[in-house]
């Protein structure tokens, strides 16, 4: 035992018990020194030892050894990194403070011109897709090899840390992370879907229940009769999230057995008495259901009772285009006659939860017609339809005189995923009616008003970013009011300098440009 | 000089202080913005009607502004830094208008009438008087040493295995004894050891390192008139006795050099007490030094330092053997550049026993590695150096960990930090083979608490 660890033993138990230790074995003049005292002043002998080891361990350490490490060291990249500081500053302050819009728009901006991210702000945009899953597409493709290499190291990061981006498809398959896996599967099924979909029914059998139903969704792109087979299969998963995707997707072949079989259900519950129609719930479960994922039994919490449940599995599983076909009627028409019907509530839930599976223009358009029902259901609707069409709803709820801007800043906020934005032309709309309401003085008692404006710097048209530039500023703001403007300008900007990223190039790569 | 982002953001007082810049950022907010080849100075538009007038002495970093901000330097003077490195074009060259140019002025003024006033020989003190006054000091440090003795011996007589939390208020009211008997060192340790009671793994062998070494102390203080000059000045620092300035820049050892910012760090001591280390090493002379300062109430300190830059000054250090602390006798503006930098020293295990054997209290000790990869193990950060199997274990918040981790690679790095005996905290990393006074790719940001 090294003369240390008697030492510290003795001065455990105490002295009181265990007299001082002598130094054995030690020559030379540091044995010397122990042994003076030894032969010293008894009082504080022991630290007095102590302290002399202490100091010669001090001077002489030696830094234990580690084995030796297996990672590899990063590999050279050659997408040159983001060097201007003033847009370093920008996506670093983004990436601390927000908004979501604004951090993926500095990152999809340094993606599309062949940059990457510089390694400072590696860890905190690994955080910041860690924290929010719609980034992490953004966040992936900025990292480059070394954040990839980095993200490998915290299992924080685990999202990114797949195989290198730079690796071909078979790799990023192979060794990906579930964001990349479902990638090349999509990108293979653009123009290859017989491969794709061969390449997923292989790995299916080996999958946890959350990533064949993530997987699954990726079969959405270039759908076709050649895949009813798998996804039938898909009806009798154990896991309900995957029956479910299987159930959405077939939607999507209305020739598919199962939506025949679906059609077969319902239509004789749908009769045409003394020129109008008349709809029934089912009088029992089918035990043939169970095949086409229809639970006969009610869940506890259900608010629909058990007949109203049955039917509104039915109609949620039919592609829309059925009821206009069977019956004549427009969308419009429909919605109306189901309003009076005694099985409303499942009608219109069935109609909602199908129009979110398989988007239907015209469903959409005359859902939002409908008086208003739920804001949060009036966002998603208009999510489905292509922006033109959204526009035309949103139009009529800004009114002329502009008074419905903070409502419809909030459903374009919510229809337009991060990268989109609305069209140029009702941007500049927009962005003239807040700057409106901005000089009428009316940001000093309206709270909600100055969230809607950082929003909407986030969100609009970069065409239309100079009309919430330099918004008036007076000597007497509140903190609450200086910071809602200092933020929007803070917005503003680093908007600004992004968009100078993607100057060289005629067309942008964000999606939300025209 | 010209800073970088991260650079100036460093001279931030407090994170509010750094966000609240980046507010004032859009150019459209100063309408002058100008340099010139000592100075930039801007006016930025703030709520009144009048602008604020900001400058920055560049020989410092030194701040001014005419807002009412009571930090330092305030958020006007790091924003009109921030716009500099960001965005270089929106500054016009020219010279400085009469606000700006009389604040310098009067600067250099200042500076050279400290040095004339240095060069005066100082009033010499009355030695009988201060004879007197060290002994009285003397008299009352040795009582307290003896009752701290005491105390030391009934603790290892009762056993290091006794002790426990309860302890905790004993041990407090040591210090705090030794506060009163004019030993503040002594305070120092006894807190800094009572808080290793019971923490982690090997806390017993822990503590047994700081006391025993506190009872060298306690034994130089009984031998202190057999001790050689400097041996006692070493005694006295440990036991916190207070240097007087105007001595030390009077009688002390003075080098003049080109010193190189190793690195920084600000550490919280208590609620309000802000302590920075700047830690400097001469090109020439290869001596390190750190500059120990304090500030109270969340002002930032007057004089910054940027961290991988090299700077001409005259540093005085403090009597002792192998004496690391100084303070900044002269900056001198402009000197010639000596030639080549000093190299990193062969082997800094030999430095750093040299330094131990020279004054066993020294409680940092800063150390260069010229190849070291930081890396995670188990659950700690170690840096591997070099190509040995040998690794320091690491003391770093896991964020700024990260930060290096990315900037690594795997790969080597150039990382300066200090090293208490037991833990090494990096505070400044540079890429591989970087020449010197380059900016570092890394440097610890915030303050520690």
């Amino acid at each position: 035992m090294s003369h240390w660890n008697t030492l510290l033993q003795t001065a455990l138990v105490g002295t009181a018990r265990q007299p001082v230790p002598a130094a054995e074995g030690m020559a030379g003049e540091f044995g010397g020194l122990l042994q003076a005292i030894q032969a010293g002043e008894a009082q504080g002998q022991l630290l007095r030892a102590a302290g002399a080891v202490a100091i010669g361990r001090r001077a002489g350490f030696v830094a234990p050894g580690l084995p030796p490490s297996d990672a590899p060291v990063a590999t050279a990249d050659e997408h040159p990194v983001l060097n201007d500081p003033a847009l370093q500053a920008a996506v670093a302050d983004a990436l601390a403070s927000g908004p979501l819009r604004l951090q993926h728009e500095g990152l999809a901006a340094i993606t599309a011109a062949g940059l990457r991210l510089p390694h400072n702000l590696l860890p905190t945009a690994l955080d910041a897709g860690r924290r929010a899953i719609d980034l992490r597409p953004a966040v992936i493709p900025a990292l480059g090899e070394r954040g990839l290499w980095l993200a490998a190291r915290n299992d924080d990061w685990r999202y990114a840390a797949g195989a290198s981006e730079q690796a071909d498809a078979q790799t990023r398959w192979d060794e990906g992370s579930l964001e990349q896996r479902r990638a090349v599967l999509a990108e293979q099924r653009r123009n290859d879907p017989a491969a794709a979909r061969e390449r997923l029914a292989a790995e299916l059998p080996q999958l946890p229940a959350k990533e064949r139903a993530a997987l699954l969704g990726a079969l959405a792109g270039n759908i076709g009769p050649d895949d009813e087979a798998l996804l039938d299969a898909q009806l009798k998963d154990r896991a309900r999230d995957v029956r479910q995707a299987a159930v959405e997707l077939l939607q999507r072949l209305p020739a598919s057995a199962h939506v025949q079989r679906i059609e077969a259900f319902l239509a004789p519950l749908l009769s045409q008495e003394g020129g109008s129609w008349q709809l029934k719930a089912p009088e029992a479960a089918d035990p043939r259901w169970k095949d086409d994922a229809i639970d006969a039994a009610r869940p506890t919490h259900e608010s629909l009772g058990e007949r109203a449940w049955w039917l509104y599995q039915l109609v949620r599983q039919v592609p829309l285009a059925w009821w206009t076909t069977h019956t004549g009627m427009t969308p419009a028409a429909l919605l109306e006659w189901a309003a009076k019907s005694d099985w409303k509530d499942a009608l219109l839930r069935g109609w909602n939860e199908a129009v979110l599976a398989v988007p239907d223009v015209d469903w959409c358009d005359a859902m939002l017609d409908r008086p208003r029902s739920q804001r949060a259901w009036i966002g998603q609707l208009l999510a489905l339809l292509p922006r033109e069409r959204r526009e035309r709803h949103w139009a009529s709820e800004l009114g002329e005189s502009g008074n419905g801007v903070q409502e419809v800043v909030a459903y374009a906020d919510q229809a337009c995923a991060p990268g989109e934005t609305p069209s140029a032309e009702f941007s500049l709309k927009l962005a003239a009616a807040l700057r409106l309401r901005v000089e009428r003085g009316d940001l000093v008692n309206d709270y909600v008003l100055r969230q809607v404006l950082g929003h909407a710097a986030a969100l609009l048209h970069a065409d239309a970013l100079h009309l919430l530039a330099d918004l008036p500023r007076t000597a007497e703001e509140s903190p609450g009011l200086a910071n809602a403007l200092s933020d929007t300008a803070r917005i503003v900007r680093a908007r600004q300098l992004f968009s100078t990223l993607l100057l060289p190039l005629p067309i942008s790569s964000s999606q939300g440009r025209p | 000089m010209s800073l970088s982002t991260e650079a100036v953001l460093a001279l931030a007082p407090d994170d509010a202080s750094a966000k609240a810049a980046k507010g004032l950022l859009a150019p459209a907010k100063w309408p002058t913005l100008g340099y010139s080849d000592d100075a930039v100075w801007g006016e930025c538009q703030g709520s009144g009607s009048k602008p604020y007038q900001t400058q920055v002495d560049l020989t410092g970093p030194v701040f001014r502004c005419s807002c009412p901000s009571r930090k330092f330097p305030c958020k006007h003077g790091l924003a009109l830094l921030l716009l500099r490195a960001q965005s270089d074009a929106s500054f016009t060259a020219g010279t400085p208008p009469a606000w700006v140019a009389e604040w310098i002025a009067s600067r250099r003024e200042k500076a050279e009438k400290k040095e004339a006033r240095a060069a005066e020989p100082a009033a010499a003190p009355d030695p009988a008087a201060a004879g007197k006054r060290d002994a009285q000091r003397w008299k009352r440090i040795e009582a307290g040493v003896q009752e701290f003795a005491r105390w030391l011996d009934d603790q290892t007589q009762r056993g290091l295995a006794s002790l426990g939390s309860e302890q905790q208020q004993a041990w407090g009211a040591m210090a705090a004894r030794m506060v009163d008997a004019q030993a503040p060192g002594l305070g120092q340790r006894i807190t800094q050891a009572a808080e290793l009671i019971g923490v982690g793994e090997g806390w017993p062998a822990r503590l047994l390192d700081r006391l025993g070494r506190l009872q060298l102390i306690v034994d130089a203080v009984a031998r202190r008139e057999s001790l050689s000059p400097a041996t006692l000045a070493d005694l006295r620092t440990a036991l916190g006795w207070p240097q007087d300035r105007e001595a030390l820049l009077a009688e002390g050892e003075r080098i003049g050099d080109h010193w190189l910012v190793l690195g920084q760090c600000t550490d919280e001591r208590d609620a309000k007490l802000v302590e920075r280390h700047v830690w400097l090493q001469g090109r020439a002379s290869g001596r390190r030094a750190l500059l120990l300062d304090y500030s109270h109430g969340g002002r930032g300190f007057e004089t910054a330092w940027v961290s991988g830059s090299e700077r001409p000054a005259v540093l005085c250090f403090y009597p002792g053997h192998a004496s690391q602390r100084a303070l900044v006798a002269e900056l001198l503006a402009d000197a010639p550049a000596s030639s080549g930098p000093a190299p990193d020293t062969a082997d800094e295990w030999q430095r750093m026993a040299r330094q131990v054997a020279a004054n066993p209290w020294q409680p940092l000790l800063p150390m260069v590695w010229a190849e070291a990869v930081p890396a995670r193990h188990g659950d700690q950060w170690w840096l591997r150096l070099e190509a040995a199997p040998q690794a320091l274990p690491m003391q770093l918040a896991s964020q700024e960990a990260w930060q290096l981790m990315a900037h690594s690679g795997g790969a080597p790095l150039r990382v300066f930090g200090e090293w208490d005996g037991e833990q090494f905290a990096p505070l400044t990393a540079w890429a591989l083979g970087a020449a010197a006074g380059s900016a570092p790719v890394w440097t610890l940001a915030g303050v520690r608490t």
